[in-house]
C-alpha cells in the first residue's frame, strides 16, 4: 500500500496512565548482586557470553597443566600439519600444536586483558576521584594532566613504553594500563561529583566521617556500576593492543605465543595453510565478542532506568 | 449549509503491549463548511486522538476504524497513504500544542513554511518564498523578509505561534484543526492568537476544529460544541444551547467549574478522576463514578443517544 | 569561536611538548642503541663493539655527543620546522622526507575507509531505524556491534578468507593497484561502519519522535520530506561527534592493516622503525601521528560548531 508509518513510542495523548501496581507486589526486597544478577541474566546473549567467558578462564589456567605438547619445542617432522586427531588444530611452521599455541595466547591476553584493566582502575579512580572530592586546585591540576593523557592516542605511548621496558607480559600489561587510564580518571570524577551532592553525604559528613572513610564507605561502592561497565569494555581494549603490539612485532617476546603475533605469522602462510591464522583470528574474535556482550548485559543491568 | 466533514462511527484503539486502549470509543460528528467547532474535554478524554485520527496521524500502535470519515465528498477511510498525504497540509492542515517543539530547530523557518506549497507542488521556490513572506506578514511578524532566514531558537513561544499558523494557512486548507493552540503560552498572547485564528477563519472561510480544555476558550471561538469525556462524545450542541441549555451531567459540572471568561485554568474541580482508558466500564455509562445524578441503570447499562434538539444530542439515561 | 579555536591550538601545542618530552625521555632511558641492534639483528653478529671513530662519526651526526637536554632543544627547535633529522635505518633521508613520502599512502587508506562508512553506516542506521524492532534492525544492530567489538587486523584475516581466498573475487596480496585496496579499505571500514549504523539509529530513533516531525507528516510529507529532510538533517550535526574520533582512529590505527597486507605507508615504516629502535623515526613519527589525531579533533569540532545554527548565529551576532 507504500504506507510507512513513523517508530512513536512516546505517551500518546490518550492513554490514563496511573501507576501500576501489579508488579511491587511480587518483588521481595533482594540484595543488591541478586537484582543486577536477574536484571543481567534476562539478556541470553550477555549470559551465554559470561558462560564462555568463564570457560576461557578455565581453559587458560588448566589448559597449560594438561596439554600433551608445549608452545616452545619444534617439530620438524610435523609441519603446517592440517587439523588431525593428535593436532587438534593443525601445526604450525615450526611443527607446533597451534591449540597449545592458541591456549597460551588466550592465557596471555586474559593476563594482559585483566592486568591492564587492573592498572586502569588503580590510577584512573585515585586520581578521579581526588579530583571529583577535593575540587577545587586539586582538581583543576589533575584534571588539565587528565585531558592531556586523553588527547594522545594511547597506543602509541603503549608502543614507546614496550620499546623502552622490554617485552614481556608484564612490562606490556604496565605500558597498556600506563596510558589508558585517562577515561576511568574522567568517569571516577563525574561518579563522585555526582554522590557527593547527595543528602546521606552530608549527614555522614555532619557526623564527623573523616574524608577516607566517607570516600571508601560511601562514594566508591555507588561509583562502582560505571566503573565496571567501563572495564569490561577496557579489558577486550587491552587484549586488542596486546595484540596489536605482536602483530607488528612489538609485543610478547616469542617464542611466547600471542594471537598478534599468530596472525602476523599465519599471514605469510595465508595461502597454503589458512588454518594457521584463522584459529587464532577465529578465538581472538569470539573472546572479544563475549567481553563486549557481557559488557552490553552489565550496562543494562547497573542502568537504573530499568524496571526492577 | 453543507457538510465539510462528516465523521461517522470512529473508533481508535491503541495495543501496547496486552492492554488495549479505546482512545476514541464510537463517535459521530460533523463540521459545517465555515464554521468552528469546539471540542472540549479533560486529558485523555480522546478529543486529539480524534482529530489525530481524521488525519491518520497516530504511532502505529494505533487502529483507527470508521464506517466513513467524508470530507468534501471523500471518504479518508479509503484513501491510499499516498492519497492521504496530498490532503495533509494542503487541504486539512493543523497547529499543534506546543509550538516550542512543533518547529525544526535545524530548518529556517521560512523554509519550513514555504515546504507545503513545495512539497504539494503548489509554487515554483520564488513564488513559495514570495508568498511564505505575505503570510508572515499577515500573521503579524514584523519584518518578515529578515525573519524568513531566521531559525526558530531565536522566536518567542508567541511567535512561533504565529509561524505555526503561517504553516498551517499557507496551503489555504479548507479545514484547519487547532489542537491546543495556545494552551503553552501567555494569557495575553494566547488571546492574540486565537484572535488571529478567528480573523484567518471569516477572510478564508474555512472551517475550524477548535480542541481544548479551557470552556471559556471554547466558547468564545465556536458556533458549535462537542464534550468528549474517555473516548465518547457525551453531549454535543450549538453554542447558545451549549450555553443555556447544557444538559449532560458532565458539563453541567464542567460549567459549574469554569471560571469567568479568560482565566486559563484547568478543569479539574469535578470530584474523582478521569477514567483509565485501560480498565474502562464497558458495560454502563463512563461516567458514572463521578455523576452527582447517577441512578441503578447507570453502571449497568450502556446509555443511548438523546435528541433533545435537531442540533442538540447527549447521551445520559435522564433524558430517556 | 576564533578565542575557542587559539585556546584549543594552545593546548595542543602543549600537549605536543609533552609528548615530544615524554618520548624523548623514555628513547634516552631504553636499553639499547641502533648500532648494536642493527649488527645484532641484521648482521647477525654475536661481537656488539663498533670501532670508535665509527661510533665517535655517528653519534656527531646526531648530535649524540652533546648533553641530553641540548638534544632535547635541538629536537624542539627543528620539530618547530618539521625537521627530524636523518633516520637511523635509512641515512640517505630524513624522517620528514619519510613521513611526506609514505603519509599518503596511510591517508589514502584512512580517508577512503572513512568515506565508505560513511556512504554504508548512514543508510544502515536510518534503515535500522525506521524499521525499528524488526528482523532488518536486529541483523544491522548484531553487525554493527560485531564491526565495533573486532580490531581491523582480525576482520581483516575473514575478508581475505572469504572475499580472496573462498570468493576470489579480489587478490590477498601484492600492492599497486586499485585492487589491492579493496581489503585494507574495507577491513578499515567495518568498525567505523558499525559506529555510524548504531549512531544513526539511536539518534533518528529519538528524532523521529519529536513533535516537529509529526508537524511534518500533517503537512503531508513523505518519507523523503519527513525521515530524510526533517530526521536525518538533525542527526548528520551530532554524527560528527563519532566521525571525529572514528577519523582520529584511524589516522594511527592503519598501521595495523599496513604491517598485515605489507603496505608501505607511515604505519609500516613507524612500526618497524619501532622495533629497529630508530629514533629520530620513532619520535618524529609519533609527533606527528599525535598532532594529526589532535588536529583531527579540533577540526571536527569547528565543523561541529559551523554546523550548528544557534552556535553559528550567536557566534556572528558577536563579531
Amino acid at each position: 500500500m507504500g504506507e510507512f508509518t513513523i517508530p512513536v513510542n512516546k505517551n500518546i495523548d490518550s492513554g490514563g496512565k496511573p501507576p501500576s501496581a501489579e508488579h511491587s507486589d511480587k518483588t521481595t526486597r533482594r540484595s543488591y548482586f541478586g537484582v543486577l544478577w536477574r536484571r543481567f541474566k534476562r539478556n541470553k546473549i550477555s549470559l551465554i557470553s559470561l558462560y564462555f567467558i568463564v570457560f576461557l578462564i578455565a581453559l587458560a589456567i588448566v589448559g597449560p597443566l594438561i596439554l600433551p605438547f608445549d608452545y616452545k619445542t619444534m617439530d620438524y617432522t610435523a609441519l603446517y600439519q592440517k587439523p588431525s586427531l593428535k593436532h587438534w588444530m593443525g601445526t604450525d611452521d615450526g611443527g607446533r600444536d597451534m591449540l597449545t599455541l592458541i591456549i597460551y595466547g588466550l592465557r596471555n591476553a586474559l593476563i594482559v586483558g585483566f592486568g591492564a584493566g587492573l592498572v586502569e582502575i588503580l590510577i584512573g579512580v585515585t586520581i578521579g576521584a581526588l579530583a571529583g572530592y577535593f575540587g577545587g586546585r586539586l582538581d583543576n591540576i589533575l584534571m588539565r594532566f587528565v585531558d592531556i593523557m586523553f588527547a594522545l592516542p594511547s597506543f602509541l605511548l603503549s608502543l614507546m613504553l614496550v620499546v623502552v621496558l622490554g617485552r614481556n607480559l608484564f612490562t606490556i600489561l604496565l605500558a597498556i594500563g600506563l596510558t589508558s587510564w585517562a577515561g576511568m580518571a574522567r568517569l571516577a570524577r563525574a561518579q563522585v561529583l555526582s554522590i557527593k551532592q547527595v543528602d546521606y553525604i552530608e549527614a555522614a559528613r555532619s557526623l564527623g566521617a573523616s574524608n577516607s572513610v566517607i570516600i571508601f564507605r560511601y562514594v566508591l561502592p555507588n561509583a562502582v556500576g560505571p566503573i565496571f561497565v567501563s572495564l569490561s569494555f577496557n579489558i577486550p581494549g587491552a587484549m586488542m593492543v596486546e595484540s596489536g603490539l605482536s602483530l607488528i612485532g612489538l609485543g610478547i617476546m616469542p617464542p611466547m605465543p600471542s594471537w598478534g603475533a599468530l596472525i602476523n605469522i599465519g599471514s605469510r602462510f595465508i595461502l597454503s595453510t589458512p588454518h594457521l591464522i584463522l584459529y587464532p583470528a577465529i578465538t581472538f574474535a569470539l573472546t572479544i565478542l563475549a567481553f563486549t556482550f557481557v559488557g552490553d548485559g552489565l550496562r543494562d543491568a547497573f542502568d537504573a532506568k530499568q524496571s526492577d | 449549509m453543507t457538510n465539510i466533514l462528516d465523521v461517522q462511527a470512529l473508533k481508535t484503539e491503541f495495543r501496547r503491549k496486552n492492554t488495549l486502549i479505546r482512545a476514541v470509543n464510537n463517535i459521530s460528528f460533523t463540521i459545517k463548511k465555515g464554521s468552528v467547532l469546539s471540542i472540549v474535554g479533560e486529558s485523555g478524554s480522546g478529543k486529539s486522538v480524534t482529530m489525530h485520527s481524521v488525519l491518520r496521524l497516530i504511532p502505529s500502535t494505533g487502529k483507527i476504524v470508521a464506517e466513513k470519515i467524508n470530507f468534501m465528498g471523500r471518504d479518508l477511510m479509503r484513501l491510499t497513504e499516498k492519497e492521504m498525504r496530498k490532503i495533509r497540509g494542503d487541504q486539512i492542515s493543523m497547529i499543534f500544542q506546543d509550538p516550542m517543539s512543533s518547529l525544526n530547530p535545524t530548518i529556517k523557518i521560512g523554509r519550513q513554511i514555504s515546504e507545503v506549497l513545495l512539497w504539494h507542488h503548489k509554487a515554483n521556490p520564488k513564488e513559495a518564498k514570495e508568498r511564505t513572506i505575505r503570510m508572515l506578514h499577515e500573521v503579524g511578524i514584523a519584518s518578515p523578509i529578515e525573519r524568513y532566514n531566521q531559525y526558530p531558537f531565536e522566536f518567542s513561544g508567541g511567535m512561533r505561534q504565529r509561524v505555526m499558523i503561517a504553516m498551517a494557512l499557507i496551503g489555504e486548507p479548507r479545514l484547519l484543526i487547532a489542537d491546543e493552540p495556545t494552551t503553552s503560552l501567555d494569557v495575553t498572547v494566547q488571546a492574540q492568537i486565537l484572535a488571529l485564528i478567528k480573523k484567518m477563519q471569516e477572510q478564508n472561510k474555512m472551517s475550524v476544529v477548535l480542541i481544548t480544555h479551557n470552556l471559556a476558550v471554547a466558547t468564545m471561538m465556536a458556533d458549535e460544541m462537542i464534550v468528549m469525556y474517555a473516548g465518547q462524545i457525551v453531549e454535543q450542541a450549538t453554542k447558545a444551547e451549549f450555553l443555556n441549555r447544557a444538559s449532560h451531567p458532565y458539563t453541567v459540572a464542567l460549567l459549574g467549574s469554569t471560571p469567568k471568561l479568560n482565566m486559563k485554568e484547568r478543569l479539574q474541580s469535578i470530584p474523582g478522576q478521569p477514567p483509565d482508558l485501560k480498565n474502562i466500564n464497558l458495560e454502563g455509562c463512563p461516567f458514572v463514578d463521578r455523576c452527582s445524578a447517577k441512578m441503578e441503570r447507570c453502571s449497568r447499562e450502556e446509555p443511548p443517544a438523546v435528541q433533545l434538539s435537531p442540533t442538540h444530542r447527549i447521551r445520559c439515561w435522564l433524558y430517556t | 569561536m576564533w578565542r575557542y579555536i587559539l585556546k584549543r591550538i594552545g593546548f595542543i601545542v602543549i600537549a605536543l611538548f609533552f609528548v615530544s618530552l615524554i618520548t624523548f625521555i623514555l628513547i634516552k632511558s631504553a636499553p639499547g642503541n641502533y648500532i648494536e641492534t642493527e649488527r645484532l639483528i641484521t648482521q647477525n653478529l654475536t661481537d656488539v663493539n663498533v670501532p670508535p671513530d665509527v661510533k665517535e662519526a655517528w653519534e656527531k651526526m646526531y648530535h649524540l655527543d652533546k648533553p641530553e637536554w641540548q638534544q632535547f632543544l635541538i629536537f624542539l627547535g627543528n620539530a618547530v620546522k618539521f625537521q627530524f633529522g636523518p633516520s637511523f635505518k635509512y641515512p640517505t633521508k630524513t624522517v620528514e622526507n619519510i613521513i611526506v613520502e609514505t603519509y599518503p599512502v596511510s591517508l589514502t587508506l584512512a580517508g577512503l575507509a572513512m568515506l565508505l562508512a560513511i556512504v554504508i553506516g548512514i543508510p544502515l542506521g536510518i534503515l535500522s531505524a525506521f524499521y525499528k524492532d524488526t528482523l532488518i534492525d536486529r541483523i544491522a544492530i548484531f553487525l554493527s556491534m560485531i564491526g565495533t567489538s573486532i580490531p581491523n587486523y582480525v576482520m581483516a584475516v575473514f575478508l581475505i578468507y572469504i572475499l580472496a581466498l573462498t570468493l576470489h573475487l579480489v587478490p590477498s596480496i601484492g600492492w599497486g593497484q586499485p585492487v589491492n585496496y579493496v581489503l585494507p579499505v574495507l577491513s578499515l571500514a567495518i568498525g567505523p561502519i558499525g559506529s555510524i549504523t548504531r549512531f544513526m539509529r539511536s539518534s533518528l530513533i529519538e528524532t523521529l519522535n519529536q513533535e516537529y516531525i509529526k508537524v511534518a507528516r500533517a503537512k503531508g510529507g513523505g518519507f523523503i520530506q519527513v525521515v530524510i529532510q526533517h530526521g536525518v538533517r538533525n542527526s548528520l550535526i551530532p554524527l560528527m561527534t563519532v566521525i571525529g574520533p572514528q577519523l582520529a582512529y584511524l589516522s594511527v590505527g592503519t598501521l595495523f592493516v599496513e604491517n598485515l597486507f605489507n603496505i608501505p605507508g607511515l604505519g609500516k615504516f613507524y612500526s618497524s622503525a619501532a622495533v629497529y629502535r630508530d629514533y629520530p623515526m620513532v619520535m618524529g613519527t609519533t609527533l606527528f601521528f599525535a598532532g594529526i589525531v589532535m588536529f583531527v579533533n579540533l577540526l571536527v569540532d569547528i565543523v561541529y560548531g559551523l554546523l550548528d545554527p544557534r552556535i553559528r548565529k550567536l557566534d556572528m551576532n558577536r563579531s
